[in-house]
């Protein structure tokens, strides 16, 4: 009896130290990669930064008209161009095209399938 | 041994007890061990989940810190900031061949002299040297694949402008240690070393970027020499643009010449000739003076002392106010400063901002320059802006001024809706009556050419001899242009000068030639953009805005709702 604790103690602390060590290696790991990652996001920050403003320089107005003169050719906004919404005429929606009926494709019927395939244009 | 029978026999209880206690203790030991040892299972080869999880929350860095703030548009566009950028360096003490490292060097960066390169490895003396500051870091890449040893690298911070020329006077520029010498850099170089925050300004890109391409289509159509430009906001005296040209690459300011450098819009005071006319109308009819129907003779030009005042657009009539203000006469506005008061030009003024410099945040200001005394004569030559000297900043906040009734302080840095404090200048009345002018200008007279369609713009054209010595040149003109949009409730001013423009086809290029459509182009382009709404100047409401309209509410209410 006496024997079998002592024996099964001493495999305990065998055990115990055993993973202490695994422990201790793994921990020594994890802080080089936890530095070796720090100093990545700090580069890749940095990276980021000289992208960022490389992304401004890009997109200053000035290089923006010339490449829209070369390929887009768009023109600024012309007053005529802008509307009040208050002159747009709203569309009229028979009452008939919005009461919901029953409709193959769902339980409720679709509303704007009606809408959009049958509704004339009343402007 | 009888000793030991003796204490078996006498202390039998009391070992049993120890015994028992022992085996206790060591249970309790043996599980407290093995709590641990199941713990550490447990922790070590069981949980990796909550592992994984402290790794990657702990001592994550927080963000970069850099020594400078960045500066921004009022949109968050990046106008500088701070890169760290490689250097190449070397220690001649640990470098072994000198020459085949210059030889190496030098294929990656051609720009280099290798003789000088043998010469600076060879310096045993020295731990240290500079082979190139701010390489790029594909070279940095190339050159480290090298191996050289005793080639290393120092990282610096370098100021870098992504808008280049484009903000220039406004941003300003730094030396090599991120030392600010110019504009806002300048300026507000102490915040922009101890804050993290970029710091906010109150320009907007793409309006600097219109007013400058236009401008400086202008100055070379005219073979002018420069120009300035400034977009203003009028209620609450922002800086949305400002432009002076020529201009130049911050990065390349120690080649820059003195022109290039020197800010016309703010530092430059200038005679800003008939743009004058809109405060000398609007200190007689705010002082009650002279009355909106009081007439003046401008049939003949005035002699006094030794000056003869005439006029350009000469209309040989007797001209009511209006008409003096339209037909921009030299003449009348004389008349009418002639019976001011000694001081009364020189409070308003003051009440105007035009007597000191401006209270922008650029170190580049002019001060302006009044007449030596407010004596008749002077009185009389400073109603139509001879005489006296201001930057072009100034005269658009006096405008602004004008047409709002208060006077904002020019600001370059975003307000951000924080409330501005403006001070009253004149009353509504007159401000509304100095707005019907303006339009009454670009409608019909010399300002024409500045009516950016359905944008409502009003104005007034300055064109000013250049003074040279004590006299002026009547060869060389400033020909300048202040507009203001929508004149029904004036949200921003906008003032062009183009400096010494050359006549084209025989015509004097005066400002409403000159500046008048740089105006007229940059307000219809910039209007959507800041989200100024048109206004169909045929639309009911808005007939006749040049005589008898009130301010005009339906389109203040449509620009609340696009804004």
């Amino acid at each position: 009896m006496k024997t079998r604790a002592t024996l099964i103690l001493i495999m305990l602390c065998i055990m115990a130290g055993g993973i202490l060590f695994r422990i201790t290696f793994e921990v020594d790991k994890l802080e080089k990669r936890l530095a070796t990652l720090n100093r990545d996001i700090k580069e890749n920050q940095l990276k980021v930064l000289a992208l960022r403003a490389d992304w401004h320089e890009l997109n200053r107005p000035e290089r923006l008209e010339i490449l829209n003169s070369k390929y887009l050719k768009l023109q600024p906004l012309k007053s005529s161009q802008f509307l009040d919404a208050s002159s747009i005429p709203q569309r009229v929606v028979p009452a008939s095209l919005v009461t919901r009926k029953k409709d193959p494709m769902g339980e409720k019927g679709s509303l704007t399938k009606n809408y959009f395939s049958k509704a004339p244009i009343n402007d | 041994m009888t000793s030991r029978v003796s204490f078996e026999s006498t202390n039998k209880k009391a070992l049993e007890k120890a015994k028992s206690r022992l085996l206790f203790g060591g249970t309790l030991v043996a599980a407290a061990f093995l709590v641990i040892a199941v713990r550490l299972v447990d922790v070590t080869i069981l949980n990796e989940e909550s592992r994984k999880n402290t790794i990657e929350t702990r001592n994550v860095t927080a963000g970069i810190k850099m020594s400078r703030a960045d500066i921004v548009d009022r949109n968050g566009i990046l106008l500088a900031t701070n890169l760290r950028t490689p250097g190449l360096t070397g220690n001649p003490k640990k470098v072994i061949d000198p020459i085949q490292a210059a030889r190496s060097i030098v294929q990656i960066l051609p720009e280099l002299s290798e003789t000088k390169l043998v010469k600076q490895l060879s310096a045993k003396s020295k731990e240290f040297v500079w082979l190139k500051r701010e390489i790029t870091p594909r070279q940095e890449y190339e050159i480290n694949k090298l191996g050289i040893i005793g080639v290393d690298f120092k990282y610096e911070e370098k100021r870098y402008w992504p808008m280049r020329n484009l903000t220039v006077h406004a941003v300003g520029y730094t030396n090599v240690d991120n030392k600010g010498l110019a504009g806002i850099e300048l300026f507000c170089d102490e915040i922009l070393k101890e804050n993290q925050k970029p710091l906010e300004l109150s320009l907007d890109v793409r309006v600097q970027q219109v007013l400058r391409r236009e401008m400086y289509n202008q100055i070379d159509k005219y073979k002018a020499i420069g120009g300035s430009g400034i977009v203003l906001d009028a209620e609450t005296g922002e800086t949305i643009a400002l432009v002076s040209l020529p201009d130049f690459m911050p990065h390349e300011a120690g080649t820059a010449t003195d022109n290039e450098k020197f800010n016309k819009a703010t530092h430059g005071i200038y005679e800003l000739g008939s743009i004058f006319k809109i405060f000398n109308t609007a200190i007689a009819l705010e002082s009650g003076k002279v009355k909106l129907d009081t007439s003046y003779d401008a049939r003949k030009p005035i002699y006094i002392s030794r000056y003869i005042i005439r006029d350009y657009h000469a209309q040989n009539k007797v001209l009511t106010v209006p008409e003096i203000f339209i037909h921009s006469s030299n003449i009348g506005s004389a008349l009418i400063a002639a019976e001011f008061d000694r001081s009364l030009q020189q409070k308003f003024f003051t009440d105007l901002g035009l007597l000191r410099p401006s209270s922008i945040e650029l170190a580049a200001k002019g001060t302006p320059k009044p007449p030596d005394n407010w004596k008749k004569i002077y009185r009389m030559t400073v109603s139509y802006g001879h005489g006296i000297s201001v930057s072009p900043l100034h005269a658009a906040t006096a405008v602004a001024a004008i047409v709002n009734g208060n006077h904002y302080q020019a600001t370059l840095l975003k307000k951000d809706n924080k409330p501005v404090h403006g001070t009253k200048v004149i009353s509504e009345k007159t401000s509304l009556i100095m707005r019907k002018l303006l339009r009454e200008v670009v409608l019909k007279t010399s300002g024409r050419s500045a009516d950016a369609a359905d944008y409502l713009v009003g104005g007034k054209t300055g064109t000013a001899d250049k003074s040279r010595g004590g006299g002026y040149d009547r060869s060389k003109l400033i020909s300048s242009f202040v507009g203001v949009f929508p004149i029904t409730s004036p949200k921003y001013v906008v003032i062009v000068n183009i400096d010494d423009p050359k006549q084209i086809n025989k015509l004097r290029p005066t400002g409403g030639r000159v500046a008048a459509p740089v105006v007229g182009r940059v307000i219809s382009e910039i209007a959507p953009l800041l989200g100024v709404f048109p206004v169909m100047v045929n639309a009911p409401d808005i007939k006749g805005v040049s005589l008898n309209n009130q301010t005009n509410q339906s389109s203040r209410k449509q620009r609340i709702a696009v804004n």
